[in-house]
C-alpha cells in the first residue's frame, strides 16, 4: 500500500523544514520519501519515483495544499497505566460516572470505544482514542512498579492504537537501599537496574522522592536531599546519583527520571537545585518540574521560582524537565510519592485519599483535588508552569505535559498549546486568576509565543530523541509513517484538538477529529547491550520480578515489543 | 515444578505443584488449602466430558441461546463467576458489552461491604510485601489465616526478606465461639495487661456491632491520650507499623468503618495499613481499566454504567465462569446456563451448554493479580490438556453480529 500526501506544509525540525510544502510517500508502515514541492496529479494510481529513481505506484493520494503536516506526537510522561489510575478509578466512581452518549465514532464496533463525555481520568480504550484524536501516537507511563510490571503492560496493551512503554520506578525498593547501605560496587548496581530494566520490559528508569516512600514506611515525613534514610543511612541525594550514574553506565538512552525529593512544598526550589547538583554532572531528567519550583517569598509564603530553574538549564547542559502543567478543574492526582501524598490528604476534593504502600518496592498515593483559578496557590502553580515553558528558551529541553492526570488532563493539551502560542489569549485567561498570584507572577512580562516549529519540536522531535526512538517524531524517509495533518482554524486551540487527517503506522485512523479505525500497537522496550555479562542477572532484581518474556508479552498481555538496544540504537 | 499457585488470592509465588499419574498434588506441609485444592483439581485432567464434542460447536451451541438486547425484546445476559486471570477479565467485559449484557465477579458480602466503605471514605492500605517484611504487629478480625493459611508465613509474597520479624506480635479480634472462652477477653476497659506485651493475643467479640463498638472504644481511648485504658489501644500503642486484615464475615459497614477510622487516627503518629484480600480483583482491576468502573457493569444502554450491587441480578441467560470446581456455583433460577469452566457432574446437570475449559494455573498460562490488588504475576501451565482457555471461549461468542 503507497499513499502520497502531497502539498501540506510541513513542520519536522529533524529535517530543518518549518512549512515548506512537500510531498510525503508513505508504504506499508514507514515512509518511504520526503520530499519539497507539491505536485499531484490527482490521480489515486500513478507511477512516480523516490528520490532513488525507484518506481511505485500510489495506491492513495491526498492534497494537503495549506494544511499542517507533523510527525505523530510523542508524550513522555503520562499515567496512563500502571495501577494508580485504577485505584483513582476504584475510588472516585461517582465523578467517573458516563456523562452521556453520543454517535460520534459509531463506526467503531466497539462499545468500549465510544464517546462517554469529558473526564479526567477515561478508561484506557478512550486514553488511546483521545490521543489519536489529538495527533498524539506513541504514550509512555512514567511509574511502572516492578511486582506490578505484568499488570502495567496489559493495562497499557487494552490502550488501543497509540505505541506505550514504560518507565521502572527505582530508588525506594529494599534490595537496592541494602546495597547502598552496604556500600556494594557501582558495577553491582548497574548489574541490578539493568536487570530490573530487562526483566520489567520497561524502556527506561524513574525515581520517585528518592528514599523519601521507603522512609515513610518507617514513619518518617520528611526527607531532603542530604537527609540520610532512618533505617538504611543512605541520602536521596546518594541514590540519585548512583542511579543516574547506572543508568548512564549500561547505556539507556534516556536519562534516569527524577521526581524530586519535597513536591508540592513552598520553597521546595532548594531541594529541586539541590537535587540537580546531586546527579554530578549526569544527564538527569526532572519530571513535573512545576511542582518542585516553588519559593517561599512574599506575604503568603509561596512564591514563583520557575526563573531559577530556567538558569539551571543554562548552567547544566545535562538536564531536561518535563513541565506538568496545571489546568484549572477537577482532576485527581496520583503519585507513587506516599509521603507527599499523606500530608495532602486534607485537601482532598471531595475528601477521600488512598495511601498504599507496596511490596517494601514504592507506594501509590491517590487524592482527588480541584485546581481553581481564583485561589491563590493553584492560581500561581498554573502560572509557574508557562512561566517555566515561556523562559527555557530551547524547547527541546522542556516537554509538554500536564503530568497527567495530576495537574490536569492530557486533554487539555489543545488549550495548553493555545496559552503557548497566543499571547493575548493568554493574557485574557491572567487576567481571570487570583490577582494575588497574577501579581506575583512573571507572567505578563513575558510575550513570547511558540512557533509551530517549536510545538514539533518539543511534542515530536525531542521526545523522539530523548526517548531513543530514532524512527520516529520525525518524517524524514524510513521512519515509521505517523504522520499528522491539522486544518488552520481560529484558534490554536481547535486546531490541535481535531487533527483532519491521522496515519498511523500509514494506515488512516482519524478523519476530521474523529476515530475511524485502529493500527496495531507495540510496546517500545529495551535490551541492554552491557558490559557486564549479559547472562548475568542481578539476584537482588530477580527476587522482586519475574522476568517477562517476549512471547508473554505478545501471548499474555497484549503487544509485540519493538526491542531498542540502548544508546545509539534503532528500533528493530 | 515450582509455580504461582492459582488456588488462593494470596498466588504464592514458588508453590511446589507435583504432576504424577495420580494426579496433581502439593506437600501437605506447605499449605493445608491448596493439598486439598489441588488433588481435587486434578481429579478433572482426565476429564473428557466436553472434549466429545468439538468446543467449537459448543460455542455455536451457546451462541443459539444468546440474544442482544435490544428494544424489542429485552434479553438480558449476565456474565459472571469467579475469574481468575486479567484474559479472561478482559474478555468477560469485552463479550458483556458485545451483548449489552452485565457483568461481574462473584464477590463475597464482605468484599462488598470493604468496597463501599473504601470508595466512601477512602482508605491507608499496603500489600502483602509490607506484611511479611516490614510489619512488625499484625491484627487479624476473623479467621483470616485459617481461611488463607500460608497469610503469616515468609515466601508468600516475592519481597524481600532482610526485615522480617520473625515473630511478629499478632492480635485477633475473633468471635466468640471461634478460639476457646479462656483466651478472650470481652471487656473493652481491661487495664493494660501484660498480654499486651505477648506475641500473639486475642480480644473476642460477639457480633459486629461489638466489634464496632470495640473499635469505637479504642480510637477514642487514643484520641483522649490514655491508650492504657483499653486494651485493643495499649496494644496498638505498642506498635511501629502494623497490617490489619479482616475476612469480613464477621464485619458489617459500620465496623469496616470504623476500622478505616481507627487505621487513619493511628497514622498520625506511627503506621497502620489495611490489606483487603479478594479474589475478585483481578476482575476489578481489569474492568476498571476497560470500562472506568469496577463492577457490577451494566452495559444495556451501549456504554459502560456502574451498577447497584445486587444478591444476583435477573437475566435470561447467565454465562457462568467457574475455573474449579469448587469454586461458588451460580444461582440455581430459571435463566439458561451456560457453563464454561470445570464442573462436577451435578452442576452440568445443570447447563444448557457446558463448555470444559483449561484450568488457569495448571492447563493454561495466564496473568493474575494477587489478591492484595497491584501485584500481577504469571500463571503457569503444568499440562498441555489442549482444551482452549475460557477467555478464547469468551472470545468466541457472540461474533461476529
Amino acid at each position: 500500500m503507497v499513499i502520497e500526501l502531497v502539498g501540506g506544509n510541513v513542520y519536522d525540525p529533524t529535517q530543518n523544514l518549518s512549512g515548506e510544502p512537500c510531498n510525503i510517500v508513505i508504504q506499508d508502515q514507514h515512509i518511504l520519501s520526503l520530499t519539497k514541492g507539491s505536485f499531484t496529479n490527482g490521480s489515486t494510481a500513478f507511477s512516480n519515483s523516490e528520490p532513488s529513481g525507484r518506481a511505485y505506484a500510489v495506491d492513495e493520494t491526498f492534497d494537503l495544499s495549506g494544511r499542517i503536516v507533523m510527525a505523530g506526537g510523542i508524550d513522555l510522561h503520562t499515567h496512563i497505566g500502571g495501577g494508580k489510575a485504577n485505584i483513582a478509578r476504584m475510588l472516585l466512581p461517582e465523578l467517573l460516572a458516563a456523562k452521556r452518549a453520543t454517535t460520534e465514532g459509531n463506526s467503531l464496533r466497539d462499545p468500549l470505544l465510544r464517546e462517554r463525555g469529558d473526564n479526567f481520568l477515561p478508561p484506557a480504550p478512550l486514553v488511546g482514542r483521545r490521543y489519536l484524536e489529538m495527533g498524539y501516537t506513541a504514550c509512555f507511563e512514567p511509574a511502572m512498579i516492578a511486582a506490578n510490571a505484568r499488570g502495567t503492560h496489559a493495562e497499557l496493551a487494552d490502550t488501543p492504537g497509540i505505541d506505550t512503554g514504560a518507565y521502572v520506578l527505582l530508588g525506594n525498593e529494599e534490595p537496592l537501599l541494602e546495597m547502598l547501605q552496604a556500600k556494594v560496587s557501582q558495577e553491582r548496581i548497574n548489574q541490578y537496574v539493568a536487570t530490573m530494566v530487562t526483566a520489567t520490559r520497561a524502556l527506561g528508569v524513574k525515581v520517585v522522592n528518592a528514599g523519601g516512600i521507603s522512609a515513610f514506611k518507617f514513619n518518617a515525613r520528611t526527607l531532603d536531599v542530604d537527609q540520610p534514610h532512618p533505617r538504611y543511612g543512605v541520602t536521596p541525594g546518594q541514590i540519585i546519583r548512583t542511579l543516574a550514574r547506572a543508568v548512564d553506565e549500561i547505556g539507556l538512552a534516556q536519562p534516569l527520571h527524577v521526581h524530586a525529593s519535597n513536591l508540592g512544598v513552598a520553597g521546595n526550589i532548594e531541594s529541586t537545585l539541590k537535587t540537580v547538583r546531586a546527579a554530578d554532572g549526569r544527564r538527569i531528567h526532572l519530571t513535573h518540574v512545576q511542582f518542585h519550583s516553588y519559593g517561599a517569598a512574599g506575604p503568603r509564603g509561596f512564591s514563583s521560582a520557575a526563573e531559577q530553574i530556567a538558569r539551571a538549564l543554562e548552567q547544566y547542559p545535562n538536564l531536561t524537565i518535563d513541565v506538568g502543567q496545571v489546568m484549572f478543574g477537577q482532576t485527581v492526582t496520583i503519585s507513587a510519592d506516599t509521603m507527599h501524598q499523606f500530608s495532602s490528604r486534607g485537601i482532598a476534593k471531595p475528601r477521600k485519599s488512598v495511601i498504599l504502600d507496596i511490596e517494601c518496592q514504592a507506594g501509590c498515593g491517590v487524592v482527588p483535588f480541584r485546581y481553581q483559578n481564583r485561589r491563590y496557590v493553584n492560581a500561581l502553580q498554573w502560572a509557574i508552569g508557562l512561566e517555566l515553558f515561556l523562559m527555557v528558551n530551547d524547547p527541546s529541553r522542556v516537554f509538554l505535559t500536564t503530568d497527567h492526570p495530576n495537574g490536569g488532563p492530557f486533554t487539555t493539551y489543545p488549550h495548553l498549546i493555545r496559552l503557548l502560542m497566543d499571547h493575548s489569549f493568554r493574557e485574557t485567561a491572567l487576567a481571570e486568576i487570583h490577582p494575588d498570584a497574577r501579581a506575583s507572577s512573571q507572567l505578563t512580562g513575558l510575550d513570547r509565543e511558540y512557533t509551530l516549529s517549536d510545538i514539533a519540536l518539543m511534542t515530536r522531535a525531542a521526545p523522539a530523541k530523548f526517548l531513543g526512538l530514532e524512527r520516529m517524531g520525525s518524517l524524514a524517509a524510513g521512519s515509521v509513517a505517523d504522520v499528522v495533518v491539522y486544518r488552520e482554524q481560529s484558534d490554536w486551540e481547535k486546531t490541535f484538538a481535531a487533527p483532519s487527517h491521522v496515519f498511523r503506522r500509514g494506515r488512516l485512523v482519524v478523519r476530521d477529529g474523529q476515530m475511524i479505525d485502529i493500527a496495531p500497537k507495540v510496546t517500545h522496550s529495551v535490551d541492554l547491550d552491557l558490559s557486564i555479562d549479559k547472562q548475568a542477572t542481578s539476584p537482588e532484581a530477580l527476587q522482586q520480578v519475574m522476568p517477562i518474556s517476549s512471547d508473554e508479552m505478545e501471548s499474555q498481555l497484549g503487544t509485540p515489543l519493538v526491542i531498542h538496544s540502548g544508546k545509539n540504537n534503532s528500533g528493530r | 515444578m515450582e509455580v504461582v499457585c492459582p488456588f488462593c488470592p494470596l498466588r504464592c509465588p514458588a508453590t511446589p505443584l507435583e504432576l504424577t499419574d495420580n494426579g496433581l498434588h502439593i506437600a501437605d506441609d506447605f499449605c493445608q488449602l491448596a493439598a486439598v485444592r489441588a488433588p481435587l483439581a486434578g481429579q478433572f485432567l482426565h476429564d473428557f466430558h466436553s472434549r466429545q464434542t468439538d468446543w467449537r460447536d459448543l460455542v455455536r451451541a451457546a451462541n443459539q441461546l444468546i440474544t442482544p438486547a435490544d428494544d424489542s425484546r429485552r434479553s438480558l445476559t449476565v456474565v459472571k463467576g469467579t475469574i481468575l486471570d486479567i484474559q479472561t477479565a478482559r474478555e468477560s467485559v469485552r463479550l458483556a458489552s458485545r451483548l449489552k449484557g452485565t457483568v461481574d465477579a462473584f464477590a463475597r458480602a464482605s468484599d462488598r461491604f470493604s468496597r463501599d466503605v473504601r470508595e466512601r471514605e477512602g482508605w491507608v492500605g499496603a500489600t502483602l510485601g509490607e506484611l511479611h517484611s516490614r510489619a512488625d504487629a499484625v491484627l487479624l478480625i476473623g479467621t483470616v489465616d485459617t481461611q488463607w493459611p500460608r497469610l503469616l508465613r515468609p515466601g508468600s509474597s516475592q519481597q524481600t526478606r532482610s526485615l522480617a520479624q520473625s515473630e511478629k506480635r499478632i492480635l485477633r479480634l475473633h468471635r466468640r465461639d471461634e478460639i476457646q472462652p479462656k483466651a478472650t477477653v470481652t471487656v473493652a476497659t481491661a487495664k493494660v495487661a501484660n498480654e499486651a506485651e505477648q506475641r500473639e493475643a486475642s480480644i473476642g467479640f460477639t457480633s459486629a456491632e461489638h466489634l464496632t463498638r470495640l473499635l469505637n472504644e479504642a480510637a477514642y481511648a487514643i484520641r483522649s491520650g490514655q491508650p492504657e485504658s483499653n486494651r485493643l489501644a495499649a496494644w496498638l500503642r505498642n506498635t511501629q507499623y502494623v497490617c490489619v486484615l479482616c475476612t469480613g464475615d464477621d464485619v458489617d459497614l459500620l465496623a469496616v468503618s470504623a476500622l478505616n477510622r481507627l487505621i487513619d487516627l493511628l497514622n498520625e503518629t506511627s503506621r497502620a495499613v489495611l490489606i483487603p484480600v479478594s479474589e475478585a480483583i483481578t476482575f476489578q482491576t481489569v474492568s476498571s481499566w476497560l470500562t472506568g468502573f469496577s463492577g457490577p457493569i451494566d452495559f444495556q444502554q451501549d456504554l459502560p454504567r456502574l451498577m447497584e450491587w445486587s444478591e444476583e441480578p435477573k437475566c435470561d441467560t447467565r454465562i457462568w465462569l467457574q475455573p474449579f470446581p469448587d469454586c461458588p456455583p451460580p444461582p440455581d433460577d430459571a435463566a439458561k446456563l451456560i457453563l464454561i469452566g470445570t464442573a462436577d457432574d451435578q452442576l452440568i446437570s445443570r447447563a444448557d451448554v457446558y463448555i470444559r475449559t483449561a484450568m488457569p494455573g495448571i492447563e493454561v498460562q495466564g496473568t493474575t493479580f494477587r489478591g492484595d490488588g497491584t501485584i500481577a504475576l504469571p500463571l503457569s501451565q503444568i499440562q498441555d490438556t489442549k482444551l482452549p482457555s475460557a477467555s478464547q471461549v469468551l472470545e468466541e461468542l457472540a461474533v461476529p453480529w
